[in-house]
């Protein structure tokens, strides 16, 4: 037999028994432990970022180095440490350049609070840092500092800091080596929030003119999301044409990638103008790119329709937009799976913006998606499905999603759990009668494999925890028929947490299937219930007696207080003398839970109790017995003890 | 206000690790001396009344412990016995071990640690657990914490008088319980002797005693095992430190069982886990499980992705 694991190839299990086995060894500490005595925080932390040798005991240090400075400069008596970020930023070690990139942003936020700026040229000197690790031969490096160079930029008040800030962006748009234009690029389009509409407009959108028509691709396509980084800054001002216009031109590059970055873009440009200026900009560059020679272009343009139709609205959404939307579901080849999920994703968003009216437009493809192959596409769909039916109304649901639901619950565990999260509001959306007809598969699903193998507690765990809102809107004779067995059974689950949920649970499941009377209690299935769970009180495996006290403790406040003492206090307050000290414990936590409320606080027998427990020889037991004295006067017994506790 | 150290301290401390978030440094330094207390006094041999859960080695699969909680009950609602292999090879040995421990010193009678092989200095130093403490403190002050910690866990534990557990097995030096109460164990793991043996041995099917392929401790037969429990009127060895495919498995006629409690061990070996319920008749029933999909192992904070848009 072999065994596949997570991050290997096949072992068979002689090789695996023989990898977990392991060998005597002896080792040698080699870590840097420096004194700590007379350095502060700051001095310690620079002390092992230069001198560690054991590479994670160093990435600690420098990956603290931004903590540990903001802590110092919040006190104030600490130079900002520059020359150690400048040192560290030409590390050997791309992983501690890495991290000093990351943490120039928390660096300038602290600079900023403790308003160090001015005494020091700090801005320009994480400035230089910054665009350092720009032109870095790491990815990883480049990439942070990318990021970072924007917050770092927000430090820049004076115009001579602006300029110079201006200035190196422009070299790096303009810079020889494509990498760095492209870094350029991605930073030109951050830096407009940071420097505002009238920059943006005289300065970043001709630098990103330019760059949209960089020989290099990938200088275009960065172009592509820097032009809708800087609209978002531009909305409302006339310069924002300038952009669309680069916008377009990018649209209708001969490079299919680039094409597919402004398919994936597209969406963003709706925060730079208005809806209406929006919708014929969109709608018009939707039909070119959706219709592409390239099928990336086509693939990428058509997994952003769903966001499009609802940033567009019902009314600016036309016929050939859902059509496209619908083509998506009938999606067949290599690219099916994507487009597939990308619909079934979408289509709440969808239908909420279509709205009941529209339905039909799109009902063949949801119909096409619950029966696709493959379980990502349909486990979407479970997830969703009790929106959609809220969506759609009672009517549709149960003509149009109630064979899928029924389906779907018949499905493999992860698209099944999918529904089971939202059981009890897809109930509440069909029409009663036919609720009735699926609950048998309940039944399957909250079956175990066996005593032993816990398999998928998670299902009958979510199952269990619907149990009290499904109780709720069935009618008495399926609760009794079907929610009350269910839960008694979960209630002796294998898993302990699925137990949990059902003690949870129950009492409003009992609850909700009762007619209000107390007789209601003694006889028929809710009577049967009583009977069973009172078993619990009695039996000889501690577990169950354990979960009886917490089941009556978790009853306060679900079910009626007079059935709650006369049929199953006398059984609990038994177990004060459980020779299991576990069994006594819950059952201090269940009375300290009881007596919150007067009717129980008041009962002798119940303070009885809570005073042997308060003197239980284990402490477990005793600590959760809070004494106040509130049974005195009293004349009710349970029958467990006939002398009322003075 | 509790003083440090107190229980709401402590349920605070708990609350941290659940989510699998380190302590302070001087927390661990706190809860570690708080659990040397309690530790110290507890016997070579450590007397258990039953009901109790026996789990097998965990191995820093701080998830899989999580795991291991939602299907034998929480503690303290369940009694547990760990029979060591707390730390190493899993990515989160800290959290782990350090869980365990402060549930120990908040429950003392509700939880019981023994020592395993891995609780060592020696051994932690190449497993991981050394470089996990560099990694998420920066220095070796916490590794020291635990690693002096490990020198006062019990090497074994007797259950009702019937069932005695321990990590590894038997030693050729101890015939009898007793001898195992004589051991000065508050001292690193040697790497020879009863105390080593304890740790490191394994059942075999071989007769009498053989040389364990580990460097340490030995293989003992199913003759070893039988004389043992007859001569000490015990029904059963419990103990862990070998991979068990299926989760635990029977030796010797039913007088020996592994159990193992580490799933998809080092995250590929593909094993399902299991814990040992006894009763308080001391009937034995397993429960055997899998790890923790890849769901409920992110950062608890870290929102998940969404299943569909709206």
């Amino acid at each position: 037999m072999s065994y596949e694991g997570v991050g290997g190839g096949c072992m068979d299990e002689p090789e695996l028994l023989q990898f977990a086995t392991e060998r005597y060894v002896e080792a040698e500490a080699s870590a840097v432990d420096l004194e700590t005595d007379g350095l502060t925080d700051l001095q310690l932390c620079a002390q092992y970022c230069r001198e560690c040798t054991v590479s994670v005991q160093r990435m600690f240090h420098v990956r603290s180095l931004g903590r540990v400075c903001a802590d110092a400069l919040r006190v104030g008596a600490e130079p900002f440490p520059l020359d150690l970020l400048e040192d560290l930023a030409q590390d050997d070690d791309s992983e501690v350049r890495q991290s000093v990139a990351e943490q120039l942003g928390v660096l300038t936020n602290a600079i900023k609070i403790s308003r160090r700026k001015q005494e020091d040229d700090l801005a320009l000197g994480l400035l230089n840092v910054a665009f350092l690790l720009v032109e870095d031969d790491s990815d990883g490096v480049v990439a942070a500092a990318e990021d970072a160079t924007a917050t770092v930029a927000t430090l820049c008040t004076t115009g001579e800091e602006r300029a110079f800030l201006i200035s190196r962006v422009e070299e790096l748009c303009r810079c020889e080596e494509e990498e760095i234009r492209i870094s350029g690029s991605k930073i030109a389009g951050e830096l407009a929030e940071v420097l505002g509409a009238e920059t943006t407009a005289s300065t970043l959108a001709p630098l990103l003119t330019e760059l949209s028509k960089d020989g290099a691709l990938q200088v275009r396509e960065a172009t592509v999301r820097a032009t809708v980084r800087a609209g978002e800054t531009l909305r409302g001002t006339d310069a924002v044409i300038q952009l669309f216009d680069i916008f377009s031109s990018l649209a209708n590059d001969p490079v299919w990638s680039v094409r597919k970055a402004c398919a994936d873009s597209l969406v963003g440009l709706s925060k730079s103008v208005g809806q209406d200026a929006f919708a014929a900009f969109a709608q018009e560059l939707f039909e070119t790119l959706a219709n592409d020679v390239s099928l990336q272009v086509r693939t990428g343009m058509l997994e952003n329709l769903g966001p499009l139709i609802a940033e567009l609205g019902r009314e600016r959404t036309s016929e050939s937009l859902v059509d496209h939307f619908v083509s998506m579901a009938e999606s067949t080849g290599g690219s099916a799976s994507g487009l597939q999920l990308s619909c079934a994703f979408a289509m709440p968003g969808v239908a909420l913006t279509l709205g009941r009216e529209r339905w039909a437009e799109i009902r063949g493809a949801y119909d096409m998606l619950a029966h696709s192959v493959h379980w990502k596409v349909r486990r979407s769909l479970a997830c969703s499905l009790h929106e959609m039916a809220r969506i759609l109304g009672s009517e549709l649901a149960d003509a149009d999603l109630v064979p899928v639901f029924q389906e779907m619950l018949g499905d493999t565990d992860e698209v099944s759990i999918g529904v089971v999260n939202n059981l009890a509001a897809f109930m509440r959306e069909i029409p009663p009668t036919v609720r009735l007809d699926h609950l048998h598969v309940l039944a399957r699903i909250a079956t175990p494999k066996s005593d032993v193998t816990i398999g998928n507690w998670r299902l009958r765990a979510a199952m269990t925890e619907q149990l009290g809102d499904l109780s709720k809107i069935l009618p008495a004779s399926a609760n009794e028929e079907m929610t009350i067995p269910l839960a008694l059974r979960l209630l002796k689950d294998p898993a302990s947490a699925v137990r949990e949920a059902c003690i949870a649970v129950i009492g409003s499941v009992l609850q909700n299937s009762s007619d209000g009377s107390s007789s209601a209690w003694r006889s028929g299935q809710i009577g049967r219930a009583m009977s069973a769970i009172k078993l619990m009180a009695t039996n000889q495996h501690w577990a169950d007696r354990q979960a009886y006290v917490r089941i009556c403790g978790a009853f306060a406040g679900s079910i009626n207080d007079n059935v709650l003492i006369e049929e199953l206090l006398p059984l609990m307050l038994m177990t004060v003398d459980d020779n299991v000290p576990n069994v006594r414990s819950e059952l201090a936590k269940s009375l300290a839970n009881l007596r919150t409320k007067d009717i129980f606080a008041e009962l002798p027998d119940v303070s009885a109790a809570a005073e042997a427990l308060r003197n239980d020889p284990d402490p477990d037991v005793s600590r959760h017995c809070v004494i106040t004295d509130r049974s005195k006067h009293l004349e009710f017994s349970t029958g467990l003890r006939a002398t009322p506790v003075k | 206000m509790a003083a440090a150290g107190g229980t709401s301290d402590l349920d605070r401390m708990i609350e941290t690790l659940r989510r699998c978030e380190v302590l302070k440094e001087s927390e661990v330094k706190l809860l570690c001396s708080k659990a040397m207390e309690i530790l110290v006094e507890e016997s070579n041999v450590q007397r258990i009344d039953s009901p109790v859960t026996i789990c097998g080695d965990i191995h820093g699969q701080f998830y899989d412990l999580m795991e291991l909680f939602k299907v034998g009950g929480d503690c303290p609602q369940t009694n547990y016995l760990f029979m060591g292999d707390f730390v190493d090879r899993g990515f989160y040995s800290v959290e782990t071990f350090l869980l365990l421990l402060a549930l120990k010193v908040r429950y003392p009678d509700r939880i019981f640690l023994i020592r395993g092989n891995h609780e060592s200095r020696q051994i932690t130093q190449v497993y991981g657990f050394y470089d996990e403490c560099l990694r998420k403190y920066g220095s070796v002050n916490v590794w020291r914490y635990c690693t002096d910690i490990f020198d006062y866990l019990s090497l074994s534990a007797l259950i009702d008088n019937r069932i005695l557990c321990v990590h590894g097995g038997l030693s050729p030096t101890i015939t009898t319980v007793d001898q195992i109460r004589t051991i000065d164990r508050k001292q690193e793991v040697p790497h020879d002797g009863a105390m080593c043996d304890l740790l490191w041995s394994d059942p075999e099917d071989v007769t009498g005693w053989g040389l364990s392929p580990r460097g340490a401790g030995y293989l003992f037969g199913g003759d070893v095992c039988q004389q043992f429990n007859a001569a000490n009127n015990i029904d059963l060895i419990a103990r862990a430190h070998q991979l068990v495919m299926e989760g635990y498995k029977w030796m010797f006629d039913e007088q020996l069982v592994t159990v193992w409690s580490a799933p998809n061990y080092c995250y590929r070996c593909g094993n399902v886990a299991a814990i040992m319920e006894l009763d308080e008749n001391l009937g034995k029933s397993f429960k055997v499980f899998e790890a923790a999909p890849q769901e409920a192992r992110g950062v608890p904070a870290k929102k998940a992705a969404p299943d569909y848009f709206l």
